[in-house]
């Protein structure tokens, strides 16, 4: 008997319409455990570089977390891993909700798409049984009919489904595949790659086990961590703008301006109180940190940053607006941070005098235009005038635009980048270096915020229970916060630890809410890795997991080196070298301090100066195929590396 | 004085989140916590999130027949069939009973007696959705007895001594 995997993987080529069911390779898993781990080995090891993102060779691979489906709090996710039409290079993308939970129960831990088909399908896994069916009545439906039309179909309610809106079939960049109340694959323009497959929707339900080698411990860790996140509910609870200080210090925006947080919206802790309805929960989390909005047409869900792309990007001021404006995004399944950040690009180019009402069929790109920030979600979703060239994202837009639009994009790796404060050193090192250029991968609220806390606030929080970092960094925490990021040496290593323990948690499918965002989380890197062991029987223990997950994160920079990523791509936006915030809270980026930064980066990771897996990292870490490959490829120039 | 023990549901606190299923089932397996399995689980959740609607519904009794199911409940402007909200294991619907062996589930509160820290089910519930609650009452518990007794006047005043009579010396020859 196979213990905490699902113990099969399920392929379908859409293309023949063949469907196939292989056991587990025990080797795979030994050396990468699951979820984003064997996902992006097994994409590595079937897919070469030169296969591009929109070739029927390109493969979808989802990989439930190797703990999702448990009693593990908060192990809920999937990691989709695939080669992005945004960034052009391997990525992946994270969702939690029910899906993997189901498809583990239905006897799977990876579901494998590869083809195109000819005709919009749909698939239904129920258990061993797995249909190809028509989906041309589905094909135009939005995300809520569609998964309404299927469940009626299906006679089930029970099923739980991933689909695809209008975006995904009209291949925008930044399409998503939704499935429900706030969990969705919404970056690197997953859903698009479904909808250039033909492939309307996935229905999952299953009724089989998934068994515990070690069940007494791994029941008692379980129960501890569920226990031990009451301090991060109330946190999560009462989280916004206000209570955390943030009025007049953070700094959001990425288009025409900087602002400041206290002109943004109204007070974000009575909107909350006022307007939440309900918080609700992935499977198995107690953390319940996304809030059921009511709002005009019924219910909205949204949760931590994404609804407030609109505001900050296109200069809204109306929460309510913003709620609506996200929730049509969720509607035809595209990423609101990316649809808010392109809509403002196109307001900055029609300020600027770039985009003339010519451009726009008459339409007016004033900013904070309401009507219009509506008007254009449809018509990107859609692909209707200027729409169509939106779509393929600002970096692409800029080139086809052309008159000077190119210098006005702010993207890393051709992603639209968050909102977040941008002046920040440790910020931009975080959306910097990462694959999926997405700092919200690698942020956490301890190199972010308690850096920043009294003396005695952070004396107590290295003696709690939550320090999951090394002990070594304990001491370096207590040291002053420097604003300009002068103090590298510290943040640096807050990342790249930061970088595994989020790999990790990919990989078992925890989410990283439990393990690493917040100041108060439950679970501690070892507490991961303890689970691996209990769940699975294997003999794992915390310097082990650790290298799996550098093994892990370092294949896929290996993977995306063949694709030419080096030094010159991790680098935020020139513009946050150029200017100060307004107001100037924050000076631009120090290019001195930042190079420093990524050299200290970089060493940490085992990368050389131009940001490549070293030889001897890569032999380390196992990876000996990697290095054979970036050999051959002579990616290597000189005996150091 | 005779002892109460039930769940009490507050809908409105449930956040959908399916604890309450991972633990029951695996509480209920043998060796305990050894597998997860929401189809094998003696609590639910129905859930209609567009709707707002979160409901845990704990297993009752099997019943050998199918009920006629003809009501339905408006919530919220919602109309939802009663079967929905229906703890029964019945021959209608393959909800409360194990997947592959077919044998009907039905809540036991974790047993008697349960865990230290209750039925884990509530326990597991940190929004306090479900909430167990134990008291003793005035009146006197149920004698099995008594019912027996009371059961078997009914069918004889029914069917008269003689038919019964034989309709049990039947019974015991099979």
């Amino acid at each position: 008997m196979i213990y905490g995997w699902a113990g099969a993987d399920l392929e379908i080529d859409l293309s023949t319409g063949n469907i196939q069911r292989d056991e587990t390779d025990p080797e795979l898993v030994a050396g990468y455990l699951g979820g984003r781990g064997t996902a992006t080995k097994m994409f590595w090891d079937r897919v070469p570089p030169e296969v591009e993102p929109f070739s029927p060779k390109n493969l979808l691979i989802f990989g439930a977390g190797l703990l999702t489906g448990t009693l593990a709090p908060g192990a809920n996710r999937t990691a989709l891993v695939t080669r992005s039409p945004q960034t052009n290079l391997l990525t992946y993308s994270n969702m939690g909700g029910f899906w993997a939970p189901e498809l583990k129960r239905a006897g799977y831990d990876h579901l494998i798409i590869s083809g195109k088909s000819p005709v919009p399908v749909y698939l239904w896994i129920n258990d061993d049984r797995v249909e190809v069916r028509d989906a041309r009545h589905l094909w135009g439906k939005d995300i809520k009919e569609t998964q309404e039309t299927i469940k009626k179909e299906l006679k089930n309610d029970k099923i739980q489904i991933l689909c695809i809106g209008e975006a995904g079939e009209n291949i925008v960049y930044s399409a998503s595949i939704e499935h429900s109340t706030g969990a969705s694959f919404s970056r690197a323009g997953v859903g698009a790659l479904m909808g250039d497959k033909k492939l309307k929707a996935i229905a999952v339900y299953g009724t089989k086990d998934i068994n515990i080698a070690d069940p007494a411990n791994f029941y008692e860790l379980s129960k501890k961590l569920a226990d031990k996140s009451e301090r991060l509910r109330t946190f999560v609870d009462n989280w916004s703008y206000e209570r955390e200080g943030l009025l007049g210090k953070a700094v959001y925006g990425n288009l025409g301006e900087f602002r400041p947080m206290q002109n943004i919206g109204g007070n974000h802790e009575s909107f909350l109180n006022e307007n939440r309805r309900r918080q609700i929960s992935c499977y198995n989390c107690q953390l319940r940190c996304k809030h059921a909005m009511r709002s005009s047409g019924g219910y909205s869900f949204v949760k931590c940053v994404p609804w407030f792309s609109f505001i900050a990007c296109c200069k809204l001021q109306d929460f309510n607006f913003a709620i609506k404006a996200y929730s049509l995004c969720e509607k035809y399944g595209f990423d609101a941070l990316s649809a808010a950040h392109m809509i403002g690009y196109a307001m900055d180019l029609y300020e600027k005098g770039i985009l003339t009402k010519e451009d726009t069929e008459g339409l007016d790109f004033e900013w904070g235009n309401e009507e219009l920030v509506l008007t254009m979600i449809r018509k990107i979703a859609r692909r209707e005038g200027i729409g169509d060239i939106l779509a393929n994202g600002v970096y692409q837009a800029a080139r086809q635009i052309g008159r000077g639009a190119e210098q006005y994009t702010y993207h890393v790796k051709k992603m639209e980048i968050p909102i977040y404060p941008l002046h920040h050193t440790y910020l931009n090192l975080c959306q910097s270096v990462d694959d999926r250029a997405d700092m919200l991968k690698l942020i956490s609220a301890v190199p972010q915020h308690y850096v920043q806390k009294p003396l005695e606030v952070k004396k107590e929080y290295i003696q709690s229970e939550y320090w999951t970092y090394p002990e070594e960094l304990k001491d370096k925490l207590l040291d002053d916060y420097d604003p300009t990021g002068a103090d590298y040496e510290r943040m640096t290593k807050m990342v790249s630890f930061d970088n595994d323990s989020n790999t990790m948690a990919d990989i078992t499918g925890i989410c990283i809410f439990w393990t690493g965002f917040w100041p108060f989380n439950p679970y501690l890197f070892s507490d991961q890795v303890k689970l691996v062991k209990y769940a699975t029987g294997l003999n794992i223990d915390e310097n082990e997991g650790m290298k799996t997950a550098q093994r892990v994160g370092t294949l896929l920079r290996g993977y995306n080196v063949r694709l030419g990523i080096s030094r010159k791509d991790d680098r935020p936006p020139e513009r946050f070298f150029q200017e100060p915030s307004t107001p100037p809270l924050f000076p631009p980026l120090d290019r001195d301090i930042f190079d420093s930064t990524i050299d200290a980066y970089y060493k940490l990771r085992g990368y050389d100066k131009e940001g490549i897996p070293s030889r001897q990292t890569l032999d380390e870490l196992g990876l000996g195929f990697v290095r054979e490959e970036l050999e051959q490829r002579g990616v290597y120039t000189s005996e150091e590396n | 004085m005779k002892k109460i023990k039930r769940i009490e549901i507050d809908v409105n606190k449930c956040t959908g989140c399916r604890a309450c299923e991972a633990v029951c089932s695996a509480y209920h397996y043998s060796p305990k916590f050894s597998l997860i399995n929401s189809a094998r689980s003696r609590i639910r959740i129905i859930s209609d999130e567009e709707n707002d609607l979160y409901v845990p519904v704990l297993a009752g009794p099997y019943t050998e027949a199918e009920c006629d199911g003809r009501r339905s409940y408006s919530i919220n402007g919602e109309k939802y069939d009663e079967c929905l909200f229906c703890p029964a294991s019945c021959p209608s619907r393959d909800l409360f009973r194990e997947p592959d062996s077919g044998i009907p589930l039905k809540c036991d509160l974790c047993g008697d007696p349960p865990p230290p820290e209750g039925p884990l089910c509530v326990y597991w519930c940190k929004d306090d959705a479900l909430i167990y609650v134990e008291r003793e009452e005035e009146g006197e518990e149920k004698n099995k007895e008594d019912e027996k007794e009371k059961a078997l006047e009914y069918l004889i005043e029914k069917y008269g001594l003689a038919e019964i009579r034989e309709s049990l010396n039947r019974k015991s020859k099979v």
